[in-house]
């Protein structure tokens, strides 16, 4: 009798382990959309025997696992920074690009156009249409200049913004995992694993945001640091991130218990937002506003030298910049030469029809900038390249981190839930698939270098 | 096609399809897909190391510049996986000690009475 109850026991344990292994096999079908979910295994140990003569006791549910792979959630966490950084600053450069224009439809179309005005007027430097046709030409070249400058102040403006909004995110986003370290350190163990899941994901999120440190504690929840060891989150408790206006320019400097941190952050879409507003911006703003000042003082300098219609000596063309800095934005042709064109010193002597000063004037369009190697309508196209190539080298390196990302969540869903041993021979596996095309690439390298190389010199 | 009578610029353009067949399978982590792309490879190196250079320059420099980009694709995932498949290998080996690489204790006797059903 009690042989026959202890094989119904038996029957009932191993059909309880059946039904929880179902149930496990249930949770991870529903929950196959859910991000950040973990697939769950279910562990089953084999029942002691109770005396010498029975092989055991069945089977017995040894506890449910969520099966993480915690190198790669690391490896992840690490590279999600670059990927935030390298997004940020492709898709702020690529609207810069579009701001500054393409060749031949900007600031250089203007000054091709102001410097043929001036041309057009050495051959009738004594026509009103011609003078007017100089202050519309110069209006013009002011406002595209004003216009240039003003949008790369909305684009650091912009910039800005997203810096703003990026702290708002990540203080949110800190808040929770404070909150999710106190559920974990309180919670059982079944529901610890969905907190996990959920503290896994908002690290994630995180780590798109800001470049962190994470030190797992020891009962599964995560102390955050970011920038030069700074606390944002340890246990249930959070150091929000602030932000302080920037004496002189506004702009939010990034602060943590009271310390401006603000080049501390290198990474995440943060930083990529931050390298846009405080170096590549003010970088191509300095470019334009020497340009400014440049065209501004060359044409100054040659109008002085000249006389006007009546035979005066001329006077500055352009309301004289006073720095550099600002010189776009405030870039503005003499009042006095707006109300009366015949004060455009087109000669350069007092003597009726001379028309030498417009001539020079005109050939400024091809005269180096004081200080530079360059004309001006070149200065404005190495401008545009240089925005240019940062675009492209930006979202080159979007593309890359993207891919490498895809990679590793592809790795992290291929090995979580596989045994160690089986994850052991997966990765053997792809390095061995992957040496087997490594092995040609020193070559490959190799061969297209002597091709490019014959190629140039063909 | 004869090989011979290819230009540069299809032998190149041939290497980078190869080459991105290769950053295709990395990026999916695909071994199957990538020991097929070996052989796509081989014979692709084989055809510029013998094929003459011919054909109009500029095509050919577009076309031998995307093959280095398709290589340079493939050089960084491939260190990425490599990276990731090394820290892996190295952290699963059980340690004479035995501990996993979670840091949790490896009790032999005691792992081996499970059995693990994965779903």
């Amino acid at each position: 009798m009690s042989d026959l109850l202890s094989a119904l026991s038996l029957a009932a344990r191993s059909m309880a382990a059946e039904q929880a292994g179902l149930a496990v096999t249930g949770q991870n079908i529903a929950n196959v959309n859910t991000p950040g979910y973990t697939r769950r295994t279910i562990e089953l140990a084999a029942s002691p025997p109770t005396d010498t003569f029975s092989a055991g006791n069945g089977v017995n549910v040894a506890g449910i696992r969520a099966a993480r792979a915690t190198l790669l959630e690391a490896q992840l966490q690490h590279e999600q920074p670059a990927q935030g950084r390298a997004g940020a600053m492709a898709d702020s450069l690529s609207q810069i690009e579009t701001v500054l224009g393409s060749p031949g439809s900007s600031v250089d179309a203007s000054l091709t156009r102001f410097y043929s005005a001036f041309s057009q007027l050495a051959q009738d430097p004594a026509s009103g249409i011609a003078r007017q046709q100089v202050l519309v030409q110069a209006q013009s070249l002011t406002s595209t200049f004003n216009d240039a400058a003003a949008r790369l102040a909305i684009e650091q403006r912009n910039a800005d913004a997203q810096v703003k909004s990026n702290v708002d995110q990540i203080d949110q986003l800190a808040t929770k995992i404070a909150a999710l370290n106190a559920s974990i350190s309180t919670g059982s163990a079944t529901a610890g694993e969905a907190i996990k899941d959920q503290l896994g994901q908002a690290l994630s999120s995180l780590s798109g945001l800001i470049d962190i440190s994470v030190v797992p504690r020891s009962d599964g929840g995560a102390d955050v640091s970011v920038g030069n060891g700074r606390a944002l989150v340890t246990g249930p408790n959070v150091y929000q991130l602030g932000v302080t206006p920037r004496a002189g320019s506004g702009l939010a400097d990034l602060t943590s218990a009271g310390s401006v941190i603000t080049s501390e952050v290198t990474g995440g879409s943060l930083g990529g937002f931050l390298q846009v507003r405080d170096v590549l911006l003010p970088g191509y703003m300095t470019r334009l506003d020497q340009l400014a000042y440049g065209v501004a003082t060359s044409v100054n300098a040659a109008h002085r030298a000249g006389y006007d219609l009546s035979g005066t000596a001329g006077a500055d063309f352009f309301v004289a910049p006073a720095a550099v800095a600002g010189a776009a934005s405030g870039m503005a042709v003499s009042a006095a030469i707006l109300g009366n064109a015949n004060l455009i010193a087109a000669a350069s002597t007092t003597a009726s029809g001379d028309n030498r000063n417009a001539m020079a004037i005109a050939n400024l369009q091809q005269t180096p900038l004081a200080g530079g190697t360059t004309n001006p309508i070149d200065t404005w196209g190495a401008l545009v390249y240089r925005v240019g190539t940062d675009a492209q080298a930006a979202a080159s390196d979007k593309a890359g981190r993207d891919e490498i990302v895809k990679q590793l969540g592809t790795l992290r869903d291929q090995v979580s839930g596989v045994s160690l041993d089986e994850e052991a021979a997966n990765m053997m596996k792809f390095q061995r698939a992957y040496e087997a095309n490594a092995r040609y690439f020193s070559a490959v390298e190799t061969s297209l270098s002597v091709l490019m190389a014959t190629l140039g010199r063909s | 096609m004869d090989a011979d009578s290819r230009t540069t610029a299809e032998v190149a353009a041939e290497l980078t399809a190869a080459l991105r067949q290769v950053g295709d399978a990395l990026v999916r982590v695909d071994a199957d897909a990538l020991l097929a792309a070996e052989v796509e490879l081989n014979r692709a190196m084989a055809n510029l190391t013998s094929v003459p250079y011919a054909g109009d320059r500029r095509q050919a420099l577009g076309a031998v510049r995307q093959a280095q980009a398709a290589l340079l694709r493939c050089r960084r995932l491939g260190a990425s996986l490599s990276t990731v498949s090394r820290a892996m290998l190295s952290a699963s080996a059980p340690a004479p000690d035995g501990y996993t690489r979670s840091g949790d204790h490896l009790d032999r006797a005691f792992i081996h009475s499970f059995m693990r059903i994965s779903a």
